[in-house]
């Protein structure tokens, strides 16, 4: 089981919730499965071709998934999967 | 309506002038409370946009990582981030706009010439939008910083392109 910190914008897929927990061996498994419980999700965090969306980063414990093995990066039981907005502008 | 108190505000006012001709960011924690969104704190955050940081901001991603850490449990959260537009405007640019803003977050803008502060507004993306709407901020401090404002502001300064 993995818990995954969910940013203010998005907690209106999860009822408010700050974290919540999914399962999966990877991180494109636990966006499956947060999908599935919270629908609409995976349509904010990646693009319709499944790459993660630029603006959003996503780190396991302190680890930024696009140093390691992106989605398809392990996630081990007890690990914190969590969703980072990325704040850019002009 | 985004309420913020002086003492926050003359801070993130201070940050944008002292940034100038750069933009300077930061984060905005607080709590939403009956259709109003209360900021308690502001954290300045490293404007970590390489090469252009006249025009473009981003905030340095592990500054937000530690204030969200650092507001778990808590009775308030990240609400939103404030930028500062030098020569330009306090209205989004087109690049705030094409940069993907998340639905739910103020924006808070500063509008900064000749290291003095023009104006400063707050704009929110509805879901589903891609425009910002403005979000209106506390009458009570935008009056009193509107006099503060306006003792120092160079009517001429015309405004350059971001």
């Amino acid at each position: 089981m993995t818990t995954v910190r969910i940013p203010t914008p998005l907690r209106r897929f999860t009822n408010g919730a700050e974290d919540v927990p999914a399962t999966g061996a990877t991180v494109a498994e636990v966006i499956e499965d947060l999908d599935r419980n919270y629908a609409g999700m995976k349509a904010r965090l990646c693009e319709s071709d499944g790459n993660v969306r630029r603006f959003v980063n996503i780190y396991i414990n302190d680890e930024d998934i696009r140093f390691l093995q992106q989605l398809q990066t392990p996630v081990r039981d007890g690990d914190e999967l969590s969703i980072i907005p990325a704040i850019a502008g002009g | 309506m985004l309420i913020i108190s002086k003492k926050i505000l003359d801070d993130i006012l201070a940050h944008s002038k002292e940034t100038y001709p750069e933009e300077c960011c930061g984060i905005l924690v607080g709590r939403d409370e009956a259709g109003k969104r209360v900021v308690t704190e502001s954290y300045r955050a490293r404007n970590v946009s390489e090469g252009r940081k006249h025009d473009r901001y981003l905030i340095d991603e592990k500054k937000l990582i530690e204030v969200m850490k650092a507001t778990r449990g808590l009775s308030v959260d990240v609400v939103g981030f404030y930028h500062s537009h030098p020569d330009y405007p306090s209205r989004p640019s087109g690049y705030d706009t094409e940069t993907a803003a998340w639905p739910g977050y103020s924006y808070m803008i500063v509008s900064v010439a000749k290291e003095k502060v023009v104006s400063f507004q707050s704009w929110v993306m509805p879901d589903g939008a891609n425009a910002f709407e403005e979000e209106p901020i506390d009458a009570a401090a935008q009056h009193d910083r509107n006099q503060e404002i306006n003792i120092g502001r160079d009517e001429s300064r015309p405004y350059g392109n971001s």
